[in-house]
């Protein structure tokens, strides 16, 4: 028997997990298709719907409905439209959609969106990473319940796989001394905006990255190839910022104030770690969230100042950030990580059927997702105090996983924590756990790459690049350790 | 060939998208945005009273007092400061043909006859002159029925009558 497990390729294995995700969707599509749709997921579907008749109104040659649009996908300003966009064609097609149809349709989507990034995966990284992506988040019932809903948190991890398929390829062609190619920045720039659209606080991870190919390709590439490498990157900035201006654009004059990427964040940052007591300088109007009153607020000032509602939403914020100590910071932040991190499956509550409860699909869908999420989570810390070493494409691999994970990490330092923003750092923790793995077998193996060669059209010695990756390395530990410790002490 | 077929697809629907009816957005994330309170009519300041400086209605509504009903009105003004608030006030109030009987610099009191008398208290904010809300006006007045039947008076978000 088990010789015969053994004997399964891997391929045969990602075949195998693929059709048990499938058949686990097909599980809980009954548990959640009557969910109503909840708090932003109507925004996202709203979104859909003005869009769908955006295409109706460009067909008919119409006059654009811009009051519809306004309302409906730039809204307050909060949301990127990513799933908006993703929404449209079902309403398209059938514009009074069910709540079971929209559900429906989305797990189709997603289906399609994940199984394509594992293929990428499994070309890019080979099928040892597709199928640690295939069994987590594949098999979590929790993500798989995500899968059937409209925030685009999990979308946006998916289409990070997607990018990082392309950015660690050529961050390794960068080490062997060839540049990245036009098309291959423009389409970096590409997924990097995409990666927003969806969940704008990624841009800190997509961006971010990015930066770091420059640096690379400034630091290892030479002459010529040195100029074009940073002139394709350049590129792929001016990509971003070209596919971003629309959104930019609209959702500023919708609001008749400057809105880059979302308008949420002063508010966030006065609720997380200011007295949101004080936020409308004074308490906000009662019976209604702390998200919307705020904006009812603002607006109302706004009329009445002609002060931009987006600038009165920073106004508020620092008022009642005024008595944030470094203590209240830190204690706010290690809440927002237990948020963020350790309670994997708190919307199990809401992706059930109406009044459902506590029953067993209940505990069996949380149950099974916090047992898988917290071994994955350990997999992540292993990796995240691990240096590679064993191969370059381990150390590539590492520094990239490193960096995105902590980047999507840097949230809690700004953001309420919430029990679905981990389906987008998810897939990062399964490549990190299987990279950990790997360096593991490597090396008990003996099987350490040799550093003497100098690629062929490279400026450094890998021996060089080596060092200075396994510093870089050390240094992103000793980050690690410092952040926590420095927190800790704070909110003490 | 898949991607062609998807686009002449997408291509097709698209082109028959009207026959399919029109989607119906809620909007529910952006709803318009009420009256301002002391614009509606609903319930008013006492006649003729009307302030000249930006100001929002913070809440509104009747409390029980050693003197029985009274009505408690709370606003901030914006972009003005105290002085010019205190001023604005009592111009406003004596412009309606009211008496100043007391006016200390954060506080006054006036009063005509047939209304009974109208006191208030300013409280400024502890903030820079470039913020746009400067400080708390909490008025001590009268009580008034809603003015008028339109379910506009019945919304607390138009009307700031979320009780004290």
């Amino acid at each position: 028997m088990i010789d015969r497990l053994r004997s399964l390729r891997a391929d045969q294995w990602l075949l195998w997990l693929l059709v048990a995700h499938v058949l686990l969707k097909l599980a809980i599509y009954p548990q959640v298709m009557h969910a109503e749709l909840i708090g932003d997921e109507t925004s996202y579907v709203n979104g859909g719907r003005a869009l769908s008749n955006a295409l109706r109104d460009l067909v008919a040659l119409n006059p654009l409905d811009t009051a519809e649009l306004s309302r409906n996908v730039v809204s307050s300003g909060w949301f990127m439209p990513g799933m908006m966009f993703l929404c449209a064609p079902l309403f398209v097609v059938v514009p009074d959609a069910s709540v079971e149809l929209i559900r429906a349709y989305l797990g189709g989507v997603s289906l399609l969106l994940s199984i394509g990034a594992v293929l990428a995966v499994r070309r890019t990284f080979g099928a040892r990473y597709a199928v640690g992506l295939a069994i987590f988040p594949g098999l979590v019932p929790m993500w798989v319940s995500f899968s059937y809903a409209a925030w685009g948190d999990l979308t946006a991890g998916i289409v990070i796989l997607w990018f990082l398929c392309l950015l660690v390829p050529v961050l390794r062609r960068v080490h062997a001394g060839r540049r990245p190619t036009w098309a291959e920045g423009a389409k970096l720039g590409l997924l990097a905006i995409l990666v927003v659209y969806f969940r704008s606080s990624a841009a800190v991870l997509s961006v971010g990255l990015c930066l770091v190919l420059g640096v690379a390709v400034l630091f290892l590439l030479r002459g010529r190839e040195r100029v074009l490498g940073f002139l394709a990157m350049v590129l792929a900035g001016g990509v971003f910022l070209m596919v971003l201006a629309p959104w930019s654009v609209t959702a500023s004059k919708a609001l008749d104030d400057r809105v880059l990427t979302t308008t949420t964040v002063q508010t966030v940052r006065a609720n997380t770690f200011g007295d949101h007591y004080q936020l409308c300088f004074g308490p906000c109007d009662p019976t209604s969230t702390i998200w919307f009153t705020p904006v009812r607020y603002a607006r109302e000032v706004s009329r009445v100042t002609g002060v931009g509602e987006v600038e009165m939403l920073g106004q508020m914020s620092a008022y009642a950030r005024r008595d944030v100590t470094a203590q209240s910071f830190a204690r706010d932040v290690f809440r927002n990580t237990r948020a963020y991190l350790f309670k994997p499956g708190g919307f199990a509550i809401h992706l059930q059927p109406p009044n459902a409860g506590k029953n067993l699909a209940y505990w069996v869908i949380a149950g099974s997702t916090t047992v898988m999420f917290y071994l994955a989570l350990l997999g992540m810390l292993g990796m995240l105090l691990t240096v590679f070493r064993s191969s370059f494409e381990n150390r590539w691999m590492a520094l990239v996983l490193k960096l995105g994970i902590g980047a999507l990490l840097t949230q809690p330092f700004v953001h309420i924590g919430g029990a679905r923003y981990w389906t987008t750092i998810g897939p990062l923790m399964s490549l990190g756990c299987v990279l950990l793995v790997g360096e593991w077998l490597s090396r008990r193996r003996g099987q350490v790459e040799p550093l003497s060669d100098v690629p062929a059209d490279a400026a450094l010695p890998s021996a060089t690049v080596a060092r200075w990756v396994d510093r870089v390395q050390w240094l992103l530990i000793a980050g690690l350790i410092g952040v926590v410790a420095v927190l800790g002490v704070l909110a003490i | 060939m898949i991607w062609g077929s998807v686009a002449a697809v997408a291509v097709v629907l698209a082109a028959f998208s009207n026959s399919f009816g029109r989607a119906e957005p809620t909007g529910n994330y952006r709803p318009p945005l009420q009256t301002a309170a002391l614009d509606t009519g609903c319930f008013p300041l006492p006649d003729g009273v009307h302030f000249d400086f930006p100001f929002q209605v913070r809440r509104d509504g009747d409390i029980e007092t050693s003197e029985g009903q009274r009505r408690r009105l709370w606003l901030q003004y914006d972009l003005i400061g105290d002085e010019e608030a205190r001023a604005g006030l009592l111009e406003a109030f004596t412009r309606a043909g009211f008496r100043v009987v007391r006016d200390d610099p954060l506080a006054a009191e006036v009063r005509k006859p047939g209304v009974g008398p109208v006191s208030w208290r300013i409280e400024p904010l502890d903030v820079a002159d470039d913020v746009a809300v400067q400080g708390n006006v909490y008025f001590d007045l009268p009580t008034i029925e809603a003015q008028s039947d339109d379910p506009m008076c019945q919304d607390r978000f138009t009307t700031k009558r979320f009780g004290w």
